[in-house]
């Protein structure tokens, strides 16, 4: 009873001295504290960030067989047509779009067509085979939250973010630009196209794009053949109604294969075709190409980080040392007071502790303001889809080597204070 | 191996067996080495009795501060007994040392006596958190059941017998003169009527005014706890208020 009291004690006076002596050095320990701050944040957030984009790149696309466009790398074919990053280098003609939609081997093919942008997001002219037919995430179809799906001239289907950052809905009017980039400086005034539809977002490329069909790509480009709109050439809605269209080209197309044993002997014979040079890829090969090459980025800042960490804990170490070398003498008073060698040890690794902890807690709490300042950003231009999650155990263990890490290095003046207390000296004032 | 000499300038310094109390301190045949290489350190047998005070001195270096490490238990002796109130330290596991320190021992350094981050109060209260027995003997003195209160009170009482004002108690140390760090030192030496008071030259960095008032104060407020006190020193002005003084000599390895 007696020897509970006097721990209880003990324990207490160990907060309470611990306290004080945090707020007395507070400015030196805040400083301690925010450089390990950032180096966890950093390193959390490169492991969180990682992760997420990860997860967000493999669920662009699926239970898509095929990518076929015309003759390029396979990365170039990924990039523009699930991506739309970069552009095509070449078109895939009509022709050889119609000879693979008379293949049998292929159960369905999505066309689409490239080129021209609304405020910056991609218009991509394609058919109802893309609502029909495009998958992404776990095999997940585009789903509407308003309207339906385009079916007729001048129409348009808005992806999620660009109706919500342009607060457009059903019904509204819209004027395409004519070609990429966020400033168009042709734009298609004469052909308004109308809102029907607004897509379910899916933290996919899809919800920077709107889609259109390939009839109004080709008649919203009538008198356009030099670049320009030259006026009285262009068509109104209801010239371009009594006319019928057949695209020249189209950008690319994704197909799904009946039987997918054959897949790569179809690939090989799209690669292989004798009247366009054409490029069929996997989407899944391409991604994992795609991911081992940021993988290599994403391995070299892993490193960087680690080497911020291990400065981190040095720098943690040196000041923490420093510090106790300060404390030395007001070490000698306890332990001249009677305070024994496990509190003086405590009071070392309390400390320690404590900045850690509040390091850790600073960390999360700046990683999830930067996520949330930065997603935005990242998804308007990258198209990928950063959201706030609670950490997966990867992420808990990492955050918990920092107090544990501090404890070690808070564990090596308590050790010297735990062995002075076995051969101590009289008011020893420094070796730590 | 030299052997260190002393004189015990007492009138009767082996009539420890007469009084009923126990001697506050009793040393036989103490030798210290610091490194395994030197030659031992020895100190004169002493005896003293509950309440008396010895000035110990010596030349620099003739081991004043190692012999009060070793009477605080922070050292262990290599050879030779120590009694503390009729308690052999040396046969002391170091938690049971550190535990008989916090009881029955207040300690007073030459300089930096304080913990910097604690009020002058704080400071002073500090033995009877790391005593439960310095901390009762308050209580019961007092007779109240805020042992709190008890606590606080009797620190502020010691402080202002000290001359410390009232305003000065909740300022930390950096704020206040040697001289006041020095008498809040003696106030927590005095802190729950420890046994024994061990000071190392307290009063070095004081001017002769100070260090006279320190010395009377310190003394004055002993003798009403019944404390024993050591008291090393090598200003010989200082002997006079003591009951025995006891000189080391300097061991002739150092001196040639
Ligand atoms: N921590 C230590 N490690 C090794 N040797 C020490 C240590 N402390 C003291 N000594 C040695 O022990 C001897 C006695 O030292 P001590 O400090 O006890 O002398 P002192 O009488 O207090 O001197 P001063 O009057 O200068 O304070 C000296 O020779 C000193 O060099
Ligand atoms: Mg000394």
């Amino acid at each position: 009873m007696a020897i509970f009291m006097t721990t209880r004690m003990t324990a207490h006076l160990a907060l309470t001295l611990t306290k004080s002596s945090l707020w007395h050095r507070r400015r030196i320990l805040l400083l301690v504290t925010l450089t390990l701050t950032l180096s966890v944040s950093l390193l959390l957030g490169i492991q969180y960030v990682r992760s997420e984009i990860r997860q967000s790149f493999t669920n662009t696309i699926s239970n898509t067989d095929l990518i076929i466009g015309a003759r390029s790398g396979q990365l170039n074919l990924l990039l523009y047509s699930v991506f739309h990053i970069g552009d095509a280098t070449n078109n895939l003609s009509w022709q050889s779009y119609q000879a693979l939609k008379d293949d049998e081997r292929l159960s369905w093919l999505i066309p689409i067509s490239l080129g021209d942008s609304y405020n910056g997001h991609r218009m991509v002219a394609t058919t109802s085979a893309m609502f029909e037919h495009f998958r992404y995430g776990r095999s997940q179809p585009l789903t509407l939250q308003r309207g339906q799906w385009f079916n007729d001239l001048f129409e348009v289907v808005l992806g999620a973010d660009v109706a919500r950052a342009f607060n457009h809905s059903v019904g509204d009017q819209l004027i395409m630009g004519h070609g990429g980039g966020s400033v168009s400086f042709a734009r298609h005034d004469s052909t308004p196209f109308t809102v029907t539809g607004v897509l379910d977002t899916t933290g996919t490329p899809v919800d920077q794009a709107v889609y259109i069909s390939l009839d109004s790509m080709e008649a919203m480009h009538v008198g356009w053949e030099s670049g320009v709109g030259i006026p009285g050439r262009t068509l109104t809605l209801e010239q371009a109604k009594q006319r019928n269209f057949i695209p020249s080209n189209i950008t690319a197309a994704f197909a799904g294969v009946e039987r997918k044993v054959l897949t790569f002997r179809i690939q090989r014979d799209i690669n292989t075709y004798g009247k366009e040079p054409l490029t069929a890829i996997l989407p899944g090969v391409a991604l994992s190409e795609l991911w081992r090459l940021l993988g290599q980025f994403e391995k070299a800042l892993l490193g960087i980080t680690g080497f911020v960490v291990v400065v981190c804990l040095i720098s943690l170490a040196t000041v923490l040392l420093t510090l106790q070398a300060q404390r030395s003498a007001e070490i000698a008073i306890l332990r001249a007071t009677g305070a024994s060698a496990g509190l003086i040890a405590s009071l070392y690794l309390l400390e320690s502790l404590a900045i850690a902890l509040l390091a850790c807690v600073l960390a999360l709490a700046l990683g999830a303001a930067g996520i949330a300042a930065v997603s935005p950003w990242l998804q308007a231009n990258y198209g990928v889809l950063l959201t706030l999650r609670p950490l997966n155990p990867d992420e808990w263990i990492l955050l918990a080597a920092v107090p544990v890490a501090a404890l070690v290095i808070g564990l090596m003046p308590a050790l010297s204070a735990w062995r002075r207390g076995r051969r101590p000296g009289w008011q020893v004032l420094d070796d730590v | 191996m030299t052997k260190t000499t002393a004189t015990m300038i007492t009138p009767d310094s082996d009539s420890a067996s007469a009084p009923l109390a126990l001697p506050s301190l009793q040393i036989r045949e103490l030798t210290f080495r610091w490194q395994s290489r030197q030659p031992a350190l020895t100190f004169p047998d002493i005896n003293l009795d509950a309440g008396d005070h010895l000035f110990l001195r010596g030349a620099s270096g003739s081991g004043k501060s190692t012999l009060l490490g070793l009477l605080a238990g922070l050292n262990t002796a290599d050879n030779g007994d120590i009694r503390l109130l009729g308690k052999s330290i040396r046969g002391l596991a170091p938690s049971a040392r550190d535990r008989f320190r916090a009881d029955h021992i207040g300690v007073i350094f030459q300089q930096f006596n304080l913990v910097p981050y604690l009020t002058a109060l704080a400071n002073v209260i500090l033995p009877c958190q790391l005593s439960p027995v310095r901390r009762d003997r308050i209580s019961s003195e007092t007779r109240t059941s805020d042992t709190r209160a008890a606590i606080h009170a009797k620190a502020k009482t010691l402080l202002s017998a000290l001359s410390i004002p009232q305003e000065l108690h909740s300022r930390k140390p950096a704020q206040l003169s040697i001289g006041q760090q020095q008498r809040v030192a003696a106030a927590r030496a005095l802190m729950g009527a420890p046994e024994l008071i061990l000071a190392d030259e307290p009063t070095s960095a004081l001017d002769s005014n100070n260090r006279d008032r320190f010395m009377q104060l310190l003394l004055e407020m002993a003798q009403q706890n019944k404390t024993s006190v050591v008291f090393v020193s090598h200003d010989p002005a200082l002997a006079h208020h003591f009951h025995h003084q006891i000189e080391l000599e300097q061991p002739s390895w150092l001196s040639s």
